[in-house]
């Protein structure tokens, strides 16, 4: 008796095969694009034709305009969030890679309870942003644990002369808790890079003569730079993106575009609603940009190093 | 040119010692192998010396001046590591030049001696390249040459061939050896292949279990082993135990379990004393058809147990009254298992060490 053939596909004609191995892929590829193209990609093309009037739902229909955004684009509170949007976003990327990058150098070395340390540091990741939210207004709100404590050791005079860092423009409280949240992220990403490549490249730099700080700057950093750029990315995306953390403690009109689409949105006026569609697509754009330049970035980086 | 000491140097990890009171002298312009096993401790030597690990104990002096409270930084010693190390995003002509550069060495100079150093190791050619887009042997290259350009005063190198191939190791072995002799440069290598160090080295040390149990020449460390783990370790396979029955002008003589065993080796032991004398391989002669005659010495009759085909050289395990010898030869005959031979063990070859050694 013939045994039955392991790989059917293997004995048809070659062009025929082909086409049963692409159509093979694109079946396994199916469930993947059907959620990206559906939920994503559907929601985009239906928030971009509102956005150009386009919404017989709310029985509005003068499309093509680009009147929302004429509207938008010459609203000073617009420009404000925008600036909020992006200070928001980069200065706890900046300082949050700075202390990932010191913490992840600190990680590599031998030092005692540091099997305690490794789990406590990535605690942040599994609390969810409410919850840190939750925190940074029970320990810096005036009256709150630290203004308590100042209190108590006679700094202040009254916990309610604590200086108001939450709930104004400054953005401390938003900063402080997507600085607590995302370090330990940036740190993972840095420290399994940093493991990766091991202590040959640094030790090869000092035999050559190269102090500690030449070695970091000129052999290190550039050399965990990858990890850096996908950290830095994935953070500045998100908080650009992010919405309760201002929602909840930013500083009220103007906050940044997602809390601002989202106030649109919430309008009862229909009309609203399309000026809310229109800075959801800027906001697309905006990410759309940063996430091709990161992309094309990193290309360049592979190619200078020969390895595309 | 730098002379290298070490001197009684140790290192402890927790509870296990991993370099054990060792001490080398390394003269100005010569190069040392180091030879061993895996985990003999001699790259925890070479990274002490290179002052990338610190040592528990003893001291290391370069030109008579210990250099225990320098950092590697200070020591200008260049390493060559055994997986090259070649930073990834740097060009050839920046690997080169970095040492230089972060001495603050001006542009144009770094640009000349780049240059020339690339001359060189003969990689002038591809100072635009990345290492991903070299080859083994080029990226070994460009480690040496990163490593000399900056004229370092000692020149540490750890295993540095031991990722190429076979044909690319031979190359390499010779490259190295000429630019170490036209450079003068006091030398330390690390390897765990004997042939290697044969080649290169003025004078072997080899390590076991972090302790330095023989130096000398390489002639002498081959030929004259101190103890049967040297002697497995360079290939000496024949290990022969005997007893010590007389000793006079002409030699020593064994009572071995084949009969009796005529060693010329020079020193004197104690009649009774138990001994292994080795020879190695290449160094047993194999007859085919001369008649055994008892009164000529060391001649052993024996039948072939294993054949090895080398190409160039063969391999025969014969088994002589208890005796399981290795012989090598050219492949100019080919014997078949299960053929009686006599065996010639010439006693010039043969050397002895006692037992517990």
């Amino acid at each position: 008796m013939e045994l039955p053939k392991a790989n059917p596909i293997k004995h048809l004609p070659q062009a025929r095969r082909r086409w049963l191995g692409r159509f093979r892929i694109a079946l396994m590829l199916a469930p993947a694009m059907a959620v990206l193209v559906v939920l994503y990609l559907g929601a985009l093309v239906l928030a971009f034709l509102q956005s150009l009037g386009y919404a017989p739902l709310y029985q509005i229909n003068t499309f093509p305009t680009l009147h929302y955004y004429q509207d938008l684009f010459s609203s000073t509170g617009f420009w404000q969030s925008v600036f909020y949007t992006f200070y928001y976003a980069l200065i706890p990327t900046f300082v949050g890679l700075i202390l990932s990058i010191y913490l992840a150098l600190t990680l590599r070395k031998r030092f005692a309870l540091k099997r305690l340390f490794q789990y406590v540091y990535k605690l942040p990741l599994m609390i969810p942003y409410l919850v840190g939210v939750s925190l940074t207004i029970l320990l810096f709100s005036n009256g709150g644990i630290i203004a308590r404590v100042l209190h108590l050791i006679g700094i202040i005079d009254n916990p309610v002369e604590f200086p108001r860092i939450l709930y104004d423009h400054s953005g401390l409280g938003i900063m402080i808790v997507y600085i607590w949240k995302q370090v330990p992220f940036m740190t993972l990403i840095i420290y399994s890079v940093l493991l990766g490549l091991g202590p040959e490249s640094e030790e090869a730099a000092t035999t050559l003569g190269a102090n500690p700080w030449q070695t970091f700057w000129y052999v290190t950093l550039p050399q965990i730079m990858p990890g850096i750029i996908t950290g830095t990315a994935i953070v500045f995306a998100f908080n650009f993106g992010s919405f309760e953390t201002p929602f909840i403690l930013g500083g009220g009109f103007p906050n940044t575009l997602p809390v601002e689409a989202w106030r649109a949105f919430d309008d009862p006026e229909p009309a609203r609603r399309l000026g809310a569609m229109a800075i959801v697509m800027v906001i697309s754009v905006v990410s759309g940009g940063l996430l091709y330049l990161y992309i094309a970035w990193y290309r360049r980086f592979e190619k200078r190093r020969g390895r595309v | 040119m730098t002379e290298l000491k070490i001197v009684n140097l140790t290192k402890r990890f927790d509870d296990s010692v991993v370099v054990d009171n060792v001490s080398i002298t390394v003269e100005p312009g010569r190069l040392v192998a180091l030879l061993g096993p895996s985990g003999c401790g001699k790259t925890t030597t070479l990274r002490m010396i290179a002052g990338l690990t610190v040592p528990t104990d003893g001291d290391i002096q370069f030109s008579g001046q210990s250099v225990l409270q320098q950092p590697p930084e200070r020591r200008n010693i260049g390493m060559v590591f055994q997986r090259y190390v070649l930073f990834p995003h740097m060009s050839v002509a920046q690997n080169v030049g970095f040492g230089l550069f972060i001495r603050g060495i001006s542009k144009t100079e770094i640009q000349r001696r780049v240059r020339e150093m690339l001359e060189i190791v003969q990689l002038e050619h591809l100072e635009k390249r990345f290492p991903s887009q070299l080859s083994g042997g080029q990226q070994q290259r460009v480690a040496i040459a990163r490593t000399l350009v900056t004229n370092p005063q000692i020149l540490l190198m750890d295993e540095p061939l031991s990722n190429l191939d076979a044909k690319l190791r031979e190359e390499m072995r010779t490259f190295i050896k000429e630019l170490q002799q036209r450079l003068n440069i006091t030398t330390l290598f690390v390897t765990h292949d004997q042939v290697e160090a044969m080649e290169l080295a003025d004078q072997v040390g080899v390590m076991f279990k972090g302790k330095l149990v023989q130096f000398g020449i390489p002639e002498e460390v081959f030929n004259h082993p101190h103890n049967s783990r040297v002697a497995d370790f360079m290939g000496a396979t024949n290990l022969i135990r005997g007893k010590i029955v007389r000793q006079e002008a002409g030699g020593i003589q064994l009572n071995i379990s084949a009969g009796d065993l005529l060693v010329q080796s020079p020193g004197s032991h104690a009649l009774g004393t138990e001994v292994i004398a080795t020879i190695r391989p290449e160094h047993i002669d194999i007859v085919e058809t001369e008649p055994l005659d008892k009164h000529v010495g060391n001649r052993f009759k024996g039948t072939i147990e294993q054949v090895v085909y080398f190409g160039g050289s063969v391999s025969y395990q014969v088994e002589a009254s208890g005796l399981n010898l290795k012989v090598l030869e050219r492949s100019t005959r080919m014997m078949t298992v299960g053929q009686e031979v006599i065996l010639r063990l010439n006693p010039q070859k043969l050397w002895i060490f006692p037992e517990q050694a």
